[in-house]
């Protein structure tokens, strides 16, 4: 009997599950920062450097050198001669298989080498102009603003129009609220890739077409949100609504000065999760906007793509740009974050 | 039947020290309980027994056999928790065989045992419920049956009747002492009652802070308490203390003097006080009588502050003496007093208990 | 007054800024509310408060879902409803047309078909792995004695990132001169350009959506599992229950319930597929290997060479139809779980 009781868990002391739990736990974790970190190592990296095989670890540029007699700096490569010793040269000119070089230390003397002695010298380089240049040049900076813009309005009006909703069915008895709140849940069913097509219908019967507020409009009202609100404001006590109206408050008052305040906690939680829905949302505003001018984030940084030669310093360094936010969002709220998931199942 | 012996135990969470080198040793078929306030470690005490808590110093050995890393079911012990911990999808009866079918037992003997266990503790009529169907009793005999079937060396009870209402509390109290006496198996129950202590078990351990303040039988604990803690553990209501001062001593004697009690011999002999010394002095409000205060007897006054009725005797709570000690006199049968009122109390000193004013250690105890 | 009053001393001073702000904004808002008020009554406001939200519920969601069936139920490419003539269920049938389900290529609109299908693979192969490692990793962080908050976080982050985001970042890594071929090459000596080839690329079109979206499960996972009372495990621990009988016979089955509920919102999910799979293959590719349902919709109603209106309605009511019975499904088992 005790044999067979020889497998079991020794309290305080670990056994492989632990190790096998330890495993997976930093196997996974790698499986999760790799690709990441390999998206802002590379974005830091210059075109030459992306687009060279095998890739590098490190972003590294060509080592320069200015030489008297020479217009532009030159790149410095060590050339291994025949006899085998080795020397650092600068590059002039490169035609076809041989090179014409010259020592630093006599530039006028030029000679020509076989590309097959020469090695490239690196030197460790960010290419931070990665991150400047599609702001000028591909119109990143009016994304961003455009981006910013539908977040903040959209976030504002989420939580006023989701709050006034959610204290209209928490603190009154009116004919039609339980009616009102089962259809607000039931809009939970119907997902935006089923009524995309006739929502567009709407938004251009509505002249809001390719404008940012055809946008923000249709992603205020949640069911998310109201539900959240609701909840919380339920565990506000009636009492000190009453006792406001006695003092001849009016509703809104009553709902501005003191609902509002009391539920911050739960309002808190609910712009966070708008917050980080408006910045990421990419079907609704891809259908909704047409003009780069109006181009959000997500779609000018997916419109980056479509060009024949992909440039993916740019669209790397913008990718960065666009994960920002969220993951500062993220390292000082995720707390809140999680624990707000793990107790509604919200999206 | 096994015996069970703790030498010098000690446990550790990182720095800290919670149990401080702990002796106990336990005969085979007692029953024995760990008592002490919150705290004190008698819980943890119970699952270095169990082998959930790892023991960090010290020799625990089950028949003098060392048992320190064993696993729970190598020691062959069974437990029953305060929260009964039943499998909420299982039925009874599976919640019972759950635990043999481990032991590869053939089907014939867990069936046998499950019924047995279940006639045993009259829940033969509930196997194919669920936990969320009975009700708490019912639960608790359900892990008392688990414990059973396992047919294990020792039973260990961590606070089993806390989560029951009072008058289930009695019965199921004189249940397990039936069951003991029908299993004659060595039984350690863990509990903060001192009535559930004093009325089951054969044994007392008195826990606090991690030590040991002492062993005995419950007699022994209300009659001749080791020190101040114990006897003002042991016994509902609490003993009453009073500070005094040694007079004299002699052979037949201590003559003490106390503000609250005026002076008086305390008979006894050898007891370990000399003339001057601080005293602590304990009177178990059983002992205290109302009335005036007789020559060689000791006694004073008290302002009554509450009179707790319980019909067949009443407790009077009062304040006495400049530093307002408060009071316990037990009266027999129905008795009224008014808040505020003045009442004097006498005492035979033969029932004194007397302790140390440095360490609290008794000097004498007392006979009931 | 605005301040709460247990807001630390040094952000009362901004609070109150802030909260002279809104009273400002309060002061403004409140002329027409208090003149509502005395319009209506007070027992009339809660309708005024709910009417913002009602209106554009009504607006964007529930107008929507009349226009969809109703334009599944036309035809030709005008954009407005009464422009277009009513072809009954024609858009269904055509959609339905088909010389075997079970072959895209037999069917009037094989794209619909083929996309149907990729759906059907996809949503198989997302929702068991997805649930496979959120399971795992949901056990593997209720086990870890350090650390959970922090593994908890590491894996719940990719949720964060926007699907283009993620897209790209692993279109990035499965480059061509991506650091999986970089490794690949050092080796193995060979390279593989995954996006490109069938299998590859719908392989990698799952493993990308389990990498984005498992931490989300994880957590509903995890809570399911602290929601278990800890003590029968110590019970069965006397018992000498093996780790694994503990788990085969405690945890699964008390698990079950939250389970099942992850399993219908996986369901529901992956039917839906849509923008990191578009990004990540950079247009559903190679060929139509990739298209999932939400993209044929897309691209027949927004092309424009195609703005088939009607078909993509009817598409999205068939789809519609199927959501709905997940979600109502997902809501009983939900119901089921709590009892």
């Amino acid at each position: 009997m005790i044999a067979f009781l020889a497998r079991t868990r020794h309290p305080g002391r670990t056994d492989i599950t632990d190790w096998l739990a330890w495993g997976w736990a930093i196997l996974g974790t790698l499986v999760v920062a790799i690709p990441i970190a390999w998206a802002v190592i590379s974005s830091l990296k210059t075109e030459a450097e992306i687009n060279s095989f095998p890739p590098a670890l490190v972003p590294r540029a060509a080592q320069t050198i200015t030489v008297e007699g020479q217009e532009k700096p030159l790149s410095v490569w060590i050339r291994t001669a025949p006899d085998g010793s080795e020397q650092t040269v600068a590059l002039v000119r490169r035609i076809g298989l041989s090179a014409t070089v010259l020592d630093p230390s006599k530039p006028e003397e030029t000679f020509r080498v076989p590309v097959t002695e020469l090695r490239q010298l690196k030197e460790f380089h960010l290419q931070f102009s990665n991150y400047t240049e599609p702001m000028k040049q591909f119109d990143f900076l009016r994304y961003l603003w455009n981006t910013v813009f539908v977040t903040v309005v959209a976030t504002v009006l989420t939580l006023l129009l989701n709050s006034m909703a959610a204290f209209a069915l928490s603190k009154y008895r009116f004919a039609g609220r339980n009616a009102m709140f089962a259809l607000i849940l039931s809009t939970m069913m119907i997902p935006l890739s089923v009524i995309m097509v006739p929502a567009f219908m709407v938004i251009v019967g509505l002249n809001l077409a390719d404008n940012l507020w055809g946008v923000i409009l249709s992603t205020v009202s949640t069911p998310t949100g109201v539900f959240l609100l609701r909840q919380y404001m339920l565990t506000i006590p009636d009492d000190l609504i009453e006792a406001a109206r006695v003092d001849a408050a009016s509703e809104f008052r009553i709902y501005w000065r003191i609902v509002l305040p009391l539920c911050a906690p739960a309002l808190a939680v609910l712009a966070i999760f708008s917050v980080i829905w408006r910045w990421n949302d990419f079907l609704w505003p891809l259908i909704v906007l047409s003009s780069p001018e109006n181009y959000t984030l997500q779609i000018g940084l997916s419109s980056l793509q479509g060009q024949f030669n992909v440039q993916w310093h740019y669209i790397l360094a913008m990718t960065v740009v666009t994960l920002l936010p969220v993951t500062v969002v993220f390292l000082f709220l995720q707390k809140y974050i999680t624990e707000g998931v793990a107790s509604s199942g919200v999206k | 039947m096994t015996a069970i012996s703790m030498k010098d135990l000690r446990k550790s969470y990182g720095s800290l020290e919670v149990i401080h080198g702990i002796d106990i040793e336990v005969q085979s078929g007692e029953f024995i309980a760990l008592v002490g306030p919150s705290g004190c470690g008698k819980s943890t005490l119970l699952r270095m027994i169990s082998g959930l808590e790892p023991i960090s110093a010290g020799q625990m050995s089950f028949d003098d056999q060392r048992v320190n890393d064993l696993s729970p079911a190598q020691r062959q012990i069974a437990m029953v928790f305060q929260s009964y911990a039943l499998y909420p999808h299982m039925s009874v009866r599976k919640n019972l065989s759950f635990g043999l079918e481990n032991l590869r037992m053939d089907k014939a003997e867990i069936n046998r045992r499950v019924d047995a266990a279940a006639k045993m503790l009259a829940i033969d009529g509930y196997l194919d419920r669920r936990p969320k169907a009975l009700s708490g009793g019912q639960r608790q005999r359900v892990a008392i049956g688990r414990a059973i079937v396992r047919q294990p060396r020792v039973f260990l009870f961590d606070e089993p009747l806390s989560n029951l209402d009072a008058k289930l509390r009695v019965q199921t109290r004189s249940e397990i002492t039936k069951l003991h006496k029908q299993l004659k198996t060595t039984m350690i129950y863990v509990t903060h009652d001192q009535v559930e202590a004093m009325t089951m078990a054969q044994k007392i351990v008195v826990l606090n802070k991690g030590k040991v303040e002492q062993i005995g039988r419950p007699l022994d604990l209300f009659e001749r308490p080791a020190n101040l803690f114990v006897a003002g553990f042991i016994g509902s209501p609490r003993m009453n203390i009073y500070p005094g001062k040694v007079v004299s001593t002699g052979s037949d004697g201590v003559t003490l003097d106390s503000a609250t009690l005026g002076r008086f011999l305390v008979p006894g002999a050898g007891i370990d006080a000399q003339s001057g010394d601080d005293i602590t002095i304990g009177l178990r409000p059983s002992h205290l009588k109302l009335g005036p205060t007789t020559p060689g007897a000791g006694g004073g006054t008290m302002t009554v502050e509450q009179v707790e009725s319980m019909g067949h005797e009443t407790f009077v709570y009062g304040r006495t003496g400049q530093s307002d000690e408060l009071t316990i006199v037990h009266v027999p049968g129905h008795f009224e007093a008014e808040t505020g009122s003045s009442l004097a109390f006498t005492f035979d000193p033969v029932f004194a208990h007397l302790f140390s004013s440095v360490d609290g250690r008794a000097l004498k105890g007392a006979r009931i | 007054m605005t301040a709460p009053a247990s807001v630390a001393p040094p952000v009362v001073a901004r609070g109150e800024r802030l909260g002279e702000g809104l009273d400002a904004v309060m002061r403004v808002a409140e002329v027409p509310m208090a003149a509502l008020q005395r319009l209506l009554g007070a027992a009339r406001m809660p309708y005024v408060f709910i009417l913002p939200n009602m209106v554009l519920f009504t607006i964007f969601v529930f107008v929507p879902v009349g226009l969809a069936i109703a334009y599944a139920f036309t035809g030709g490419t005008n954009l407005l409803i009464w422009e277009r003539p009513y072809v009954g269920l024609e858009n269904f049938k055509a959609l339905l047309d088909c010389g075997s389900y079970l072959e895209p290529s037999t069917c009037r609109y094989n794209l619909f078909w083929t996309a149907v299908h990729n759906t059907w693979w996809y949503t198989l192969l997302n929702t068991l792995g997805t649930l496979f490692f959120a399971l795992v990793t949901a056990l593997v962080i209720n086990r870890l004695t350090r650390g959970r908050g922090f593994f908890r976080a590491v894996f719940f982050y990719p949720v964060l990132l926007s699907p283009v985001v993620v897209g790209l970042i692993w279109q990035w890594f499965l480059a061509r001169e991506g650091l999986l071929n970089g490794f690949l090459t050092d080796w193995f000596d060979t390279r593989i350009i995954f996006l490109l080839e069938v299998g590859w690329s719908r392989l990698w079109v799952v493993y990308v959506s389990i990498w984005f979206h498992m931490g989300f499960f994880m957590l509903i996972i995890l809570a399911g599992l602290q929601a278990i009372p800890r003590d029968i495990y110590e019970a069965a621990q006397i018992d000498g229950t093996s780790q694994w009988r503990q788990f085969w016979c405690l945890t699964l089955p008390l698990l079950m319930p939250n389970l099942l509920v992850v399993t219908v919102l996986l369901l529901i999910r992956s039917v839906q597929v849509f923008d990191e799979a578009w990004v990540l293959t950079n247009g559903g590719g190679p060929g139509t290997a990739n298209t999932f349902i939400v993209q044929f919709i897309y691209q027949t109603a927004f092309s424009p060479d195609l703005r088939l209106y009607g078909l993509a309605s009817a598409a999205s009511v068939l789809m519609g139809i199927a959501l709905l019975a997940l979600t109502l499904s997902q809501l009983w088992l939900a119901k089921k779980a709590q009892v």
